[in-house]
């Protein structure tokens, strides 16, 4: 039975160290200018400042797979996102469509013309056979093949950042609210949490 | 705080967090046991919820929902890269896949569907007097050389242009991804870098075809007349409105398309990603619109009309084609003196050169009104060798007329059937004896000079072809 995986970062833990954007560079042999993954602050130095660390999230109804025009997106059976770079024309379209900004390119080129879109796989790698040489050339490592989930989430220092099965991310997140909940209410509120304040309007301060 | 004050605000986190039914039963069952003031409890619930804050749930809805627009600070440095959501993402994929997508399909396939229908019910239009056989310059090299590098660029543009945006409907099915995705990385590639050259082309076609394409009154006529497509005359000069729209359609779309383009072609300047989706959709409906309009251009050009393919082919046309389609500018020609005047030497007679325009040093800008020359199209050496042969083998045979410079496949007809079959005949005819056959045979060859036809007969009697020639010449030069 094949699981449904999902990433998670939890915001109350993430502390912008950015150790899983340099872990998913490194793991991957990433391209140069190039970070599947980034730390995205709110309110950097205000009250309430908040870290979520970004990349695919790996959609059910992807909106990258939609635009492409040379449909080169498919979903695996655990439902990873993955595209293949040989069919990929560079257009740039999935990058427009996608909400999280995950789509990279390389701009090598002739006139620094975009080359082919590269972005999260989960560590799943791509449509090459799992472990070869081309895979981890055009899409890096491939650790679910080889029992491990993304590296980004396992050497996460402050467990923000979870990924695996959606049920069980979601029951680990689950556990923590109830945990922390209880926690102000033990303490009579005296545990400061400063919470984030979603009335907020427009950009925050850089 | 007691055991069962503890119990309670357990079951309130628990109520309020809603984690599952069975949690909730499970909540009123300890709010049950824990005993005597559950009532009150319930009722503090219901008046006053008590707060509870879960920050990280919060920050991912206000994310999610896009009240606001998310942008913080990030390491990572990129065009996006401090943008938590995109936004306009989602706007822009539905509009494409919606909209732009299927109705760029219909407006294609409705304009070819129209094309095929008006071809049905209309068949080809014909020359109505058929062909005089007397060519008139309409373009000039240069002109025709900025009209076919156009075309070609506006094909190559609009293949890929549509592979690109329909491919994976039309073409996925038929050919697979794999191949699909070279076809599709060579016309990206292609429609890149001709996009540009097709800029620079656009404007020197913008001076190359601007005299003669302002709109005026004509032009509203020839629309209300429908053009004459559906039967009737609707005069036209030089361009007729139809010509015209499609003249300055293509060169303010045109303009859109190639702006639109560049901004996404070279990213600089500050153009965001937001500028370059709306560049994208505006690309897409202005090339669709054009692409659409030039199906009407291209069949009006080539299938649908007798005579009209040459003029841009050869750079002349048929006079009864000009008189038919472009009567008022045939007849600013007639009354400019470049085709026929009593003073024959005005008239231009011109031996045809495969492509005498090339070598008009009036190229360039110049449009070819004041260079329009009458030609026989017939006088070829192929022709010639046929005459010498037919006079050699029987002199009951008529000569070939053809070979006199202003005589053409029609007026030979006429000659003919006044009795005048011999280049003899020609010769011992008076201008104005060979003028009144003219006229008689109708206002078609009223325009027509003879005063030189029997000074060539003589000529060509005599079998002196290259003095023939020479005169000939002569006579070309004068004008």
């Amino acid at each position: 039975m094949a699981a449904n995986v999902k990433f998670y970062c939890d915001s109350e833990r993430c502390i912008e160290c950015n150790a899983c954007v340099t872990a998913c560079k490194n793991e991957n042999d990433v391209p140069w200018g190039i970070n599947r993954r980034r730390v995205v602050t709110i309110k950097d130095g205000e009250p309430g400042e908040r870290s979520l660390s970004v990349a695919c999230m790996h959609c059910t109804d992807a909106p990258c797979a939609a635009v492409c025009p040379v449909d080169c997106f498919y979903t695996t059976d655990n439902g990873i996102v993955l595209h293949d770079k040989d069919i990929c024309i560079g257009c740039g379209y999935c990058s427009y469509a996608c909400p999280f900004g995950a789509p990279q390119f390389p701009t090598s080129g002739a006139f620094a013309s975009r080359g082919k879109m590269d972005k999260c796989t989960f560590c799943a790698g791509g449509p090459e056979k799992a472990g070869s040489v081309d895979e981890h050339k055009k899409y890096g490592s491939n650790r679910l093949a080889e029992g491990k989930l993304p590296l980004c989430a396992e050497m996460c220092s402050t467990k923000a950042l979870l990924a695996g099965d959606a049920n069980m991310v979601s029951d680990i997140y689950r556990k923590r609210v109830i945990s922390r909940s209880m926690s102000t209410l033990a303490s009579s509120g005296n545990i400061q949490q400063n919470g984030f304040n979603p009335d907020f309007t427009g950009k925050a301060t850089k | 705080m007691g055991m069962a004050t503890r119990a309670l605000l357990f079951s309130f986190v628990l109520l309020l967090l809603n984690v599952t039914a069975t949690s909730t039963v499970f909540a009123d069952e300890t709010a049950n046991t824990a005993g005597n003031n559950s009532d009150t409890i319930n009722q503090q619930i219901e008046n006053q919820p008590i707060e509870i804050q879960s920050p990280a749930s919060d920050l991912w809805r206000a994310v999610r929902q896009r009240n606001v627009d998310i942008t913080g600070t990030s390491q990572v440095k990129g065009p996006t890269a401090d943008t938590l959501i995109n936004v306009s993402g989602q706007e822009w994929r539905e509009f494409r896949r919606s909209q732009l997508i299927p109705y760029s399909a219909y407006a294609l396939g409705g304009v070819l569907l129209a094309i095929v229908l008006f071809r049905l019910i209309r068949g080809k239009i014909k020359i109505k007097a058929g062909r005089s056989g007397i060519k008139i310059h309409r373009f000039t090299g240069f002109q025709r050389f900025v009209h076919w590098s156009v075309a070609t660029l506006f094909i190559v543009l609009g293949l890929t242009g549509i592979i690109l945006t329909l491919g994976r409907f039309g073409l996925i099915p038929l050919i697979g991804k794999d191949a699909f995705g070279i076809l599709a990385t060579l016309g990206r590639t292609v429609h890149n870098y001709i996009g540009p050259v097709f800029a620079v082309l656009l404007i020197v076609m913008l001076f190359t075809f601007i005299k003669g394409n302002f709109a005026n009154w004509t032009d509203i006529k020839w629309f209300a007349k429908g053009g004459g497509l559906f039967g009737g005359h609707a005069s036209a000069g030089r361009y007729n409105g139809g010509e015209k729209a499609w003249y300055w359609l293509a060169m303010l779309v045109g303009t859109v398309v190639i702006i639109s383009g560049l901004i996404m072609g070279f990213p600089l300047f500050g153009v965001s990603q937001e500028d370059i989706k709306l560049s994208q959709l505006i690309h897409a409906i202005a090339s669709i619109g054009l692409l659409a309009a030039s199906f009407g251009h291209i069949y009006m050009g080539t299938f649908a009309m007798e005579g009209a393919y040459e003029a841009m082919q050869t750079g002349y046309c048929d006079e009864n084609w000009a008189k038919e389609h472009h009567d008022l500018w045939y007849q600013d020609l007639k009354n400019d003196g470049v085709i026929n005047s009593n003073n024959a030497d005005a008239t231009s007679l011109k031996r045809e050169v495969s492509d005498s325009s090339d070598t008009n040093p009036s190229g360039g800008l110049a449009v070819a009104a004041s260079s329009a020359s009458v030609l026989n199209s017939s006088s070829t050496s192929s022709s010639e060798s046929n005459a010498k042969k037919a006079k050699s083998v029987s002199s009951n045979n008529p000569d070939n007329l053809k070979k006199i410079e202003g005589i053409g496949p029609k007026i030979e007809e006429v000659l003919n059937a006044a009795g005048i079959l011999r280049y003899e005949d020609i010769q011992n005819s008076s201008r104005d004896a060979l003028k009144q056959i003219l006229n008689s045979a109708g206002s078609r060859y009223k325009m027509h000079e003879p005063k030189t036809w029997p000074q060539q007969a003589e000529l060509a009697a005599k079998g002196e072809w290259d003095k023939l020639s020479e005169l000939q010449n002569e006579i070309l030069n004068k004008s």
